[in-house]
């Protein structure tokens, strides 16, 4: 941003404040402020004294590690709520200190009120009048947000490969197995027999994972309901698996995500998610170890960055560590690394060239890599049935599994076209002549609308003498040709593939045809975000080694001489030193007699009408908040910010009903019970 | 390009790519710490187990030197669970040992290194049950030494058992110069390993384990070479009589023992000598349910310091508990298929040893050990006569009657006649048919109602080429050496058994001049060519293609 951007989106932030915070802060910078105003003046006097050298070398001389945390946060954030902000602490600073420090960062006008803020959001910004002056005195750094790297974890990843993989095998299954419907698909898909295809990945995250997986290509029309069973619709199925791998590992996150409910969010929003994921790995990555407290903020600042509000945090780690983009430690106390799987920037970087395929001759094709294919068809799971997914991935083709292709409109040719394309040696001659008897065999029988049965000539003379089909034979239109019932559809086709020994083919049917393969698809939509310049920033930011702050500067004394030599009252000299200790005051000019106390006002123990009045003033302001000290029944005082809701009763047997703060959990709180209350001010500017 | 020719999978399996370079470098490497699962024309599939990682420490294979093989040869990295599991399954060797106590001559001390194996094992009322503490750990009975390492091993802690195991009578023997036909006679490369393998440097840990090898491979030498290394008193229990007689042939052939010395225990004869040969089936014989194994006590009471156990997968049940109780000799089983249908394979490896050596038929065939063999099937048409009783059938009806359908027969005379000049065995399950196609082609039929003297009769004159072709029942599935078969023709079978599939197969692979022949009849649109497909996965495993032919 140049510096006159910098500058008008620095104007416009003053212009959205309220003329009495807009005033107090102009005293406080400006000195003695007459009224009435000319308010442009001040801001064009403000912007005078913030591009001061001067000014600003006292203002960055004071800043703390504290401060520059803040900050960096701030800064990568771009737009961030005090909340927000507050929550990335939690884990480090009690939450008044941290909330505190943000008020005085909004005091010294290192965080403004950004100008998109609403009466719903109050967002704050770092200034942007400083922001480049304080990257370059190294107040924006990833190392000093983050803390320390711990060593080289002894973490090992686990993961799940959601990516094509695990889709081709779900499709296969569908494809090779009877899925049911409903409750009874999802119990299947945690069958021991689908968990054993998985055996290499833990299986309680397979049980977790695969009925989710199953509703995702449910949601997405990849697999429909057709009568009892889950069929697949080829058209969608091929639309998902042409998704580049990083793409489609996305896009899984971001479904599985959304299912879990793992964020609060607005609406059903892809790319929110796909940006927090791709932010949150770009980011990790910039660590060689992430500590626990370093995951936390990461995974805060990926969520606040992107309007995410994390709703279920370990649900959250668990998919990112089945996901494998985060290490799992071995042992408590170890650090985790992260992945790049999700940071693959073009499909060119895929493992197309380490593709190896092996038709081998107890009809298992086993395969590592994704293949090219020259066609773009991928039917590998249409004529093989998933038998083991891990380094390798291991299908077994047969009379069934091919059967099942040709129900798909594959044609045998086709079949051993693409078998001969996968496999850098050619099929054995063998294999080639099975091929073509299942061929035979599937064309001996072909039922269309469920009731017209074609044969030849050897299943026909055993429809003719089977007594046992009598029943469900309507007519027989031509030799060969017969009508049957179509609601006993399951009884004579039981009867038939018994008495004929021949695997018989889903029935043909427009309709069929019109669901299974064409009708209406879900396009499938995924934002993959640029992340160069997001790795960029943070690259920058983490080559910032934590400031060496300094303790203490010598104009500060200097400040508080000035402020002795004023002949004013106790409480004022009160005010200005404490306005100094804060670095409101940073030059001479700005020591003047206050005209209002800033300092938070506090009353406890016997000063019953103190508290109350405390209390009272703040009871639904959205400006202030409360510190109050609780006696609890051990006698021990317990500490809590709190949000002042609703004052019951009056005088010294008042009940106070508060949200705590951060988590804004409601309580009631006895009278007798409060020791001490002080009110603070929650911010500036809102 | 790829061009190491392991990969290693997350389910402790492993992929060794035949045709790389150094497939055969690695499956040395391998073989001592992982299992042969199967081995197909390109891929052959190995399995880390706990097992075979407890069989690789006790000569000495670490978990460090495992995962340095591993390395070396994968293709990709190894998964992180591959070598966690390594390093925690493979280090809780040792950390149960048995030994000797001298004070306690019925008793063994057994120790326990860790305090968390420990209570987890006393945690445990049935093996508590055996232990009595004593100040350097537990004792326990000679007699429960197999039970306790049966039920330790299944509780993840395998035994490391330092007690030697007795050496038994000495009986010396040496192998002929030449043999009793007059040829020369030297062991093979892979025959020594697998006695090595065995054996091992004689201290504890060895003298026990069970060898897969091919069909016709030469098992029985292999045996032959462990009794001779051992020297001691023999007992060879196999499935029938004609395998002890065929064992008994052999023994003489090309050991220097003594005829005396050799006996046979069957139901016919009731010889008890320095080498005995016995039947599975004399020895589990009773006189009813109720009534005890009147013969186990020769196994228990033999004094032996060898038993062999050939076809050790039809191991019956009851032999399994004396089995546990003869720890302290050397025992060897032999197999060239390790299904159970019981699935007591693992029982198997506990009690007789672990598998301690497996190579591929393909292998073996490429070395030209075995004869290389052309697997057919024909797809025979059912008569349409038999097209309406087949569709009404039940399951049974439908798979005898394709099994027995008559167009095979023609069939099978074609295929003799293809092969005019060279042996053939005619193969099948059901007697009718057997007694039809004898008749047809005027060759002498064996079956379970055949006495014992006539079939060793019909053996010995197909051996001596005096008979060209033989019809037998599934009695010739085992053990039956016919070194010039090269063509069988097998008309039925046990439904799916792969196994029979397998040693039917073998019945053909005594190396030979001429390719062999292996030819299974099925009836096409039938139950049988499902049954077909099932019987065929071994061997498909094995690295053997069926090429499929339609008769018209």
């Amino acid at each position: 941003m140049n510096e006159l951007d910098s500058q008008a989106l620095w104007e416009r932030s003053l212009a959205t404040l309220s003329d009495a915070v807009f005033l107090t802060i102009m005293r406080n910078y400006l000195g003695n402020i007459p009224t009435p105003f000319h308010k442009p003046q001040l801001i064009k006097r403000l912007t005078t004294l913030f591009s001061n050298d001067e000014f600003l070398n006292r203002l960055f001389s004071v800043i703390s590690p504290q401060d520059v945390k803040i900050l960096s946060a701030a800064s990568i954030l771009e737009a961030a709520t005090q909340d927000q902000l507050c929550t990335l602490f939690l884990h480090d600073l009690p939450y008044l200190q941290v909330q505190q420090n943000i008020v005085n960062l909004e005091e010294r006008l290192l965080l403004i009120p950004h100008p998109e803020s609403s009466q719903n959001s109050s967002l704050l910004m770092v200034n942007p009048m400083l922001s480049k002056r304080l990257r370059e005195q190294g107040c924006f750094s990833l190392r000093a947000l983050l803390g320390p790297q711990a060593e080289r974890a002894g973490s090992v990843h686990f993961s799940i490969p959601f990516d094509r993989r695990i889709v081709r095998a779900l499709l296969s299954i569908h494809v090779h197995e009877r899925v049911p419907v409903a409750e009874r698909g999802q119990r299947f898909f945690r069958s021991q027999n689908i968990s054993s295809i998985f055996s290499a990945y833990n299986q309680e995250s397979i049980a977790k994972y695969l009925p989710m997986l199953e509703r995702m290509l449910i949601r997405n029309g990849v697999v429909r309901e057709i009568g009892k069973e889950m069929c697949i619709h080829f058209q969608t199925s091929k639309e998902f698996l042409e998704l580049s791998q990083h793409k489609l590992r996305l896009f899984i996150l971001c479904e599985l995500a959304q299912e879990m409910l793992l964020f609060k969010m607005n609406q059903n929003d892809h790319d929110s998610l796909s940006h927090f994921f791709t932010s949150f790995s770009v980011l990790a990555t910039c660590l060689d170890t992430i500590s626990d407290q370093a995951l936390y903020k990461i995974i805060y600042i990926s969520a606040a960055k992107y309007n995410l509000q994390v709703q279920r945090y370990h649900d959250l780690i668990d998919l990112l560590t089945s996901a494998g983009i985060l290490s799992v430690p071995v042992q408590d106390g170890q650090t985790r690394v992260c992945s790049t799987i999700l940071l693959e920037e073009t499909d060119s970087t895929e493992s197309h060239m380490d593709f190896s395929c092996t038709i081998d001759s107890d009809f298992t094709i086993t395969f590592s890599g994704e293949p090219v294919l020259d066609n773009g068809l991928d039917i590998i799971h249409m004529i093989a049935k998933v038998e083991k997914i891990d380094t390798v991935c291991t299908y077994r083709f047969s009379r069934e599994s091919f059967r099942q292709a040709i129900d798909h409109g594959f044609s045998i040719k086709t079949a051993t076209e693409f078998l001969e394309s996968l496999s850098s040696q050619p099929l054995p001659v063998s294999l080639r002549n099975l091929l073509r008897h299942w061929g035979d065999e599937s064309n001996s029988v072909r039922i269309y609308d469920g009731i017209t049965v074609c044969v030849d000539e050897r299943i026909a003379r055993l429809i003719d003498a089977l007594p046992s089909l009598e029943p469900y034979k309507i007519a027989v239109i031509v030799p060969g040709i017969y009508l049957f019932t179509r609601k006993n559809e399951g009884i004579w086709r039981s009867i038939l593939s018994e008495a004929a020994a021949v695997l018989l083919g889903q029935s043909i049917s427009e309709e069929t045809i019109t669901s299974v393969n064409t009708g209406n698809m879900r396009s499938i939509q995924i934002t993959y975000p640029d992340i160069r310049p997001l790795r960029q920033n943070y690259q920058a930011l983490m080559q910032v080694d934590e400031p060496n702050r300094p303790t203490s500067s010598a104009f500060v004394e200097d400040l508080h001489k000035r402020a002795l030599s004023l002949k004013i009252s106790k409480y004022d000299l009160e005010e200005l030193h404490a306005k100094i200790d804060k670095h409101l005051i940073l030059t001479p000019q700005q020591i003047v007699e206050p005209t209002v106390r800033s300092g938070p006002m506090s009353a406890s123990g016997f000063d019953v009408q103190g508290k109350l009045n405390l209390i009272r003033s703040a009871v639904a302001s959205t400006s202030e908040i409360l510190e109050l000290h609780i006696v609890d029944d051990d006698g021990l005082i317990q500490k809590m910010m709190v949000e002042a809701k609703e004052l019951i009763g009056n005088n010294r047997d008042y009940t106070l009903r508060v949200a705590v703060l951060p988590e804004r959990l409601e309580k009631v709180i006895q009278a007798d019970k409060i020791f001490l209350v002080r009110k603070l001010r929650r911010s500036i500017f809102f | 390009m790829p061009d190491k020719p392991l990969i290693v999978q997350s389910d402790m399996t492993l992929l060794l790519d035949v045709h790389s370079p150094d497939a055969e470098s690695a499956r040395n490497d391998l073989i001592a710490f992982a299992e042969l699962i199967k081995s197909p024309e390109h891929v052959h599939t190995f399995a880390i187990t706990s097992i075979s990682l407890w069989n690789a420490a006790t000569v000495g294979i670490g978990p460090e030197e495992v995962l340095e093989r591993l390395i070396r040869w994968s293709r990709f990295s190894i998964p992180d669970n591959v070598a966690f599991f390594v390093k925690d399954i493979a280090g809780r060797f040792g950390l149960v040992v048995l030994r000797e106590v001298e004070e306690h001559a019925s008793s063994y001390l057994l120790t326990i290194e860790s305090e968390r194996a420990e209570r987890e094992i006393l945690a445990r009322k049935h093996i508590k049950e055996m232990l009595t503490r004593c100040d350097r750990g537990y004792l326990v009975s000679i007699y429960n030494r197999g039970e306790l390492k049966l039920q330790l091993i299944k509780l993840g802690y395998p035994v490391d058992d330092r007690v030697p195991l007795e050496r038994g009578i000495p009986v010396p023997m040496n192998f002929k110069q030449l043999t009793g036909k007059g040829n020369s006679f030297f062991l093979r490369d892979y025959q020594k390993s697998a006695a090595d393998s065995i054996l091992g440097d004689g201290g504890p840990g060895s003298g026990y384990g069970v060898i897969v090898l091919p069909c016709g491979s030469g098992k029985t030498v292999v045996g032959m070479e462990i009794m001779r290394r051992l020297a001691t008193r023999t007992l060879i229990l196999t499935t029938n009589v004609a395998a002890v007689h065929q064992w008994i042939g052999e023994l003489v052939d090309k050991l220097d023992l003594d005829q005396s010395h050799i006996g046979e225990y069957s139901g016919s004869k009731k010889e008890i000598c320095p080498v005995t040969v016995c039947t599975y089936q004399v020895l589990t014989w009773r006189a009813s349910k109720e009534d005890d194994f009147v013969h186990m006590s020769m196994l228990k009471e033999g004094k032996w310091g060898l038993i062999i156990y050939d076809e050790v997968h039809m191991l019956p049940a009851p032999v399994f508990k004396i089995t546990a109780e003869l720890q302290a000799v050397h025992r060897v089983g032999l197999t060239a298929t390790l299904i159970r249908e019981d699935h007591r394979e693992d029982e198997v490896f506990s009690l007789v040893g672990p598998k301690r050596f497996d190579i591929p038929w393909s292998q073996l065939e490429s070395q030209g050990w075995i004869a290389e063999a052309q697997c057919v099937e024909i797809r025979v048409p059912l008569p349409r006569a038999l097209e309406i009783p087949y569709a009404l059938g039940t399951k049974r009806e439908k798979y005898r009657i394709a099994s027995e359908n008559p167009e095979k027969i023609p069939i099978v005379k074609q295929l003799i006649e293809n092969h005019s000049g060279e042996y053939i065995l005619v193969i099948g399950q059901y007697l009718d048919q057997l007694k039809e196609i004898a008749e047809e082609i005027k060759a002498p039929l064996i079956t379970g109602a055949t006495g014992n003297a006539k079939r060793d009769e019909l053996y010995a004159a197909f051996r001596a080429k005096k008979e060209r072709i033989l019809v037998v029942s599934k009695v010739a599935n085992f053990a039956i050496d016919l070194p010039d078969a090269s063509v069988a023709i097998q008309v039925s079978g046990t439904f799916g058994s792969r196994q029979e599939e397998a040693q039917r197969l073998g019945r053909i692979l005594r190396p030979k001049e001429t390719e062999s022949h292996f030819y299974s009849l099925v009836t096409r649109y039938s139950s049988e060519e499902e049954f077909a497909a099932n019987r065929q996965k071994f061997l498909i495993e094995q690295g053997y293609s069926y090429h499929v032919e339609v008769w018209e």
